[in-house]
């Protein structure tokens, strides 16, 4: 008898039903949460995410806790890659550099590949909030539980990235251009 | 809402639009969660064994230090002591304290807080990373302890840091912002990668790293 088929053809009968519903519903949305956040691999850490509400499943209190616990460990995970990110960016590889720099010139004719170089020049904290905000359509309170923050910090905080976003992300890249 | 909140509405959605729906996500989610039952269930075989591996691990760095007579022991193997597997942290939790674990099963980087009892209560596992052949890709990656879990990144495990390498890499050395040296321990490491752990004895906030091959010649070198 092969159990090691049998435990993945029937991994979620301790979670059950309302976590598989879960999975299909937000999955997609997971991912693409932490490519927002600038993750570089959204799919790894949605699945990581899902793994570890699984494990956790038996002690929430309510299932109705499990989106939030899920977007919780989306953004912490995300942050984790950030740091690595961070590194590997200034590591002295001349062939990166120009690569990289090529790249900027391409996407910056774009107003959403613009916007995609802005958010990655954000202080961490301010992406989050943006992201949670404006593509995850998060209320205040909601950013705040998610990040473990005071509703007050989210408050400033989004203050400041709209601000810098509008210093660096200043309208339409098509005024400039010709025709 | 202002133009530049409808703008970036509008932006965060094409850009998130440009990620394709993944292929069969299901299956992966399975087949996750079926490594991570059997890793539970072996858990208990792994710390039995793990006195056994202790004499093996003193024979490591004696076998790698005639095979790299130029590289200097920056990362030594930490030999588990008893019935240890190797050690990441310690965590408080009320009048308890939790042992952080890490191991390499397999292709598998996986973590794990015990009970004093060195019963598992939480075990979680991620595919160690595809290395790249050629330069244009990193062979080091960091991660926070417990990889960034708010209740458990808290004291001692918010000042280190675990490297998972290529395992071509038998030496890392890393370094704080400052330029002092970060004590660095090799705590396993297979055919699929090496794992290390960085103890930066304060928050890790800017480090750089040397990784060398086993000829003591640099494979990367990063700063930040």
């Amino acid at each position: 008898m092969d159990t090691a088929t049998d435990s993945t053809r029937e991994p979620r009968t301790e979670a059950g039903a309302g976590f598989a519903a879960l999975f299909d519903e937000t999955f997609e949305a997971m991912k693409r949460l932490a490519f927002l956040l600038g993750a570089d691999d959204p799919e790894n850490i949605s699945q990581e995410s899902f793994v570890r509400l699984h494990t956790r499943w038996h002690t929430l209190a309510s299932p109705d806790l499990a989106l939030a616990y899920l977007r919780r460990t989306v953004v912490n995970l995300s942050r984790s890659r950030l740091r690595h990110l961070r590194v590997v960016r200034h590591a002295p590889r001349e062939r990166r550099r120009d690569a990289d720099s090529a790249e900027a010139e391409v996407l910056a004719g774009q107003d959403h590949h613009r916007l995609r170089a802005v958010l990655a020049g954000l202080p961490v904290r301010q992406r989050q909030v943006l992201v949670l905000r404006y593509w995850l359509d998060l209320d205040q309170n909601a950013i705040a539980e998610t990040l473990g923050i005071a509703v007050g910090t989210v408050k400033a905080t989004t203050s400041h990235a709209l601000a810098n976003l509008r210093k660096a992300w200043p309208g339409d890249p098509r005024d400039g251009e010709e025709g | 809402m202002s133009d530049i909140e409808e703008r970036l509405r509008t932006g965060l959605a094409v850009l998130a639009d440009e990620l394709a729906p993944s292929d069969d996500p299901r299956a992966e989610l399975d087949r996750r969660l079926g490594a991570r039952r059997r890793a539970v269930r072996r858990a208990p075989v792994l710390i039995a064994a793990a006195a056994a591996a202790a004499v093996v691990a003193v024979f490591v760095p004696i076998v790698a230090s005639q095979d790299s007579p130029s590289t200097g022991v920056q990362a030594a193997r930490s030999a588990p002591a008893g019935s240890e597997l190797p050690a990441l942290g310690t965590v408080a939790r009320g009048s308890e304290t939790l042992r952080a674990i890490g191991y390499l099963d397999a292709d598998q980087y996986c973590t794990a807080l015990e009970h004093p009892d060195d019963k598992t209560i939480r075990l979680s596992c991620e595919p160690v990373p595809t290395w790249p052949e050629g330069p244009a890709e990193s062979i080091v990656q960091s991660r926070e302890v417990l990889n960034g879990d708010p209740a458990d990144d808290t004291g001692m495990l918010a000042n280190r840091l675990v490297f998972l390498t290529d395992p071509r890499v038998v030496t890392l050395s890393v370094r704080r912002g400052d330029g002092t040296a970060v004590r660095v321990t090799e705590l396993d490491r297979n055919e699929h990668a090496a794992l290390y752990l960085g103890d930066f004895a304060g928050p890790p906030d800017g480090f750089g790293y040397t990784a060398r091959g086993a000829d003591g010649h640099i494979l990367e070198e990063a700063i930040s």
